[in-house]
């Protein structure tokens, strides 16, 4: 149930845009506000189906099972990790989510030279530190489930639960203890590999026009996903 | 489901519905009415149906009640001075009485055995989503070219003002 409580709560994030700019009683914050709830109700849907071709491909909705399904290796070398399984969803799930956090180049809504703050230029102090954080904890959420639907979670390559299996069939036996924290500071690396890729996608692009904005999310990545979920079903059909 | 669950969400829940229809301010009354969802939600899960629970929050929640605000927001609408129509509160009173003894009545007709022969995997993504493709295809597939002349229907009348 995990992908459905993701969606969901995505889905929420829509009533704190739109009520923070309404409750401004600004006419610009209120600008900021439907931009930015277009924007985000438009990326929602590329990646909700996204998530549905990794949940085709996977067969369950359990992060948990998903990441023990990607610790086996293909060929008995290549981990088989779902970005080898689903590259096009990993890239749809990479932008519709920076887009959902509103970040550059998606920041329309924010617009730091035109519109001050956009949606939540009037608030300060803890309210505004909420809105801040937002941004960033969306942005490790975002890295989180990449890493947990694509880039194999937890899992280390050829470790298995009691150690090492190398391709050349050398065993490195290692205590469970070990393990977990060997797989532990996987994850957190991950994590914060993606972190740096969405700050680095902050940092190199400029800002999208609103109706570029639109036509990608609308035009462009929406039939990709579509087309995406069709082509999994299809290759899961005649491989069964 | 437990009874003291059952009653500590049961009654924010009401406190939300009556909220829904008493409070001053629309935009109020439609924050109330994403927690009574959000509260229903709770219940459909505890009841076995995990995916019209997600759906629940997912569409209604999450976009339909974000429609209503800006339905809202759209027209201005104000906060109502006071609740008008006051010759016709007795009849209100009636009729909401009524209502809630019909509730009542066809409540306790229904056995506390229907709860416990359902058939394994009820509620679930997999279970319903077969039944969907299978025996419900027929009227999935006419629901989906619903929204479709819904949507053209929209784009058709918003054009002409363009």
């Amino acid at each position: 149930m995990g992908i459905l409580y993701i969606l969901a709560m995505v889905s929420l994030g829509v009533y704190g845009v739109v009520l923070g700019g309404w409750a401004s009683n600004n006419r610009w914050s209120l600008l900021g506000a439907i931009r930015g709830s277009a924007q985000m109700i438009s990326y929602e849907i590329a990646l909700g189906l996204a998530l549905v071709s990794a949940v085709l491909t996977y067969g369950t909705l359990d992060l948990q099972e998903m990441i023990r399904a990607q610790g086996y290796h293909l060929g008995g070398v290549v981990p088989a990790w779902g970005v080898l399984y689903q590259p096009v969803a990993f890239f749809i799930f990479m932008a519709a989510g920076i887009a959902e956090s509103k970040r550059v180049p998606f920041d329309l809504p924010e617009a730091e030279s035109e519109l001050i703050s956009g949606y939540f230029t009037e608030y300060s102090g803890a309210k505004q530190a909420m809105f801040m954080l937002v941004d960033f904890v969306e942005i490790v959420v975002v890295s989180g489930l990449v890493t947990a639907l694509f880039f194999g979670g937890w899992q280390v390559p050829f470790l298995a639960r009691d150690g090492f299996h190398f391709p050349w069939g050398g065993v490195l036996p290692l205590p469970s203890p070990i393990v977990a924290l060997l797989q532990v500071g996987s994850f957190t690396l991950k994590v914060f590999f993606f972190c740096w890729l969405q700050i680095l996608v902050r940092w190199t692009l400029p800002r999208f026009r609103y109706d570029q904005l639109m036509n990608l999310g609308w035009k462009g990545l929406l039939p990709l996903s579509l087309l995406n979920v069709m082509a999994t079903a299809l290759v899961l059909l005649l491989v069964e | 489901m437990d009874y003291p669950v059952f009653w500590a969400l049961a009654l924010p829940l009401v406190l939300a519905a009556v909220g829904v229809i008493l409070h001053p301010s629309p935009v109020y009354s439609a924050l109330a009415l994403v927690l009574a969802l959000f509260l229903l939600a709770v219940y459909f899960l505890f009841l076995g149906a995990h995916l019209v629970a997600w759906l629940q929050i997912i569409v209604y929640a999450g976009a339909i009640m974000v429609l209503f605000l800006f339905v809202i927001m759209l027209l201005n609408l104000q906060q109502e001075a006071e609740i008008g129509a006051r010759r016709l509160r007795p009849v209100a009173w009636l009729g909401g009485g009524l209502l809630v003894l019909e509730i009542w009545l066809l409540a306790r007709g229904i056995p506390d055995s229907a709860r416990e022969n359902l058939p394994e995997g009820f509620g679930t993504v997999a279970v319903l989503g077969a039944k969907l493709f299978t025996d419900f295809l027929l009227p999935f597939e006419i629901t989906s070219v619903l929204l479709l002349v819904a949507i053209v229907g929209a784009v058709v009348l918003a054009k002409r003002r363009l």
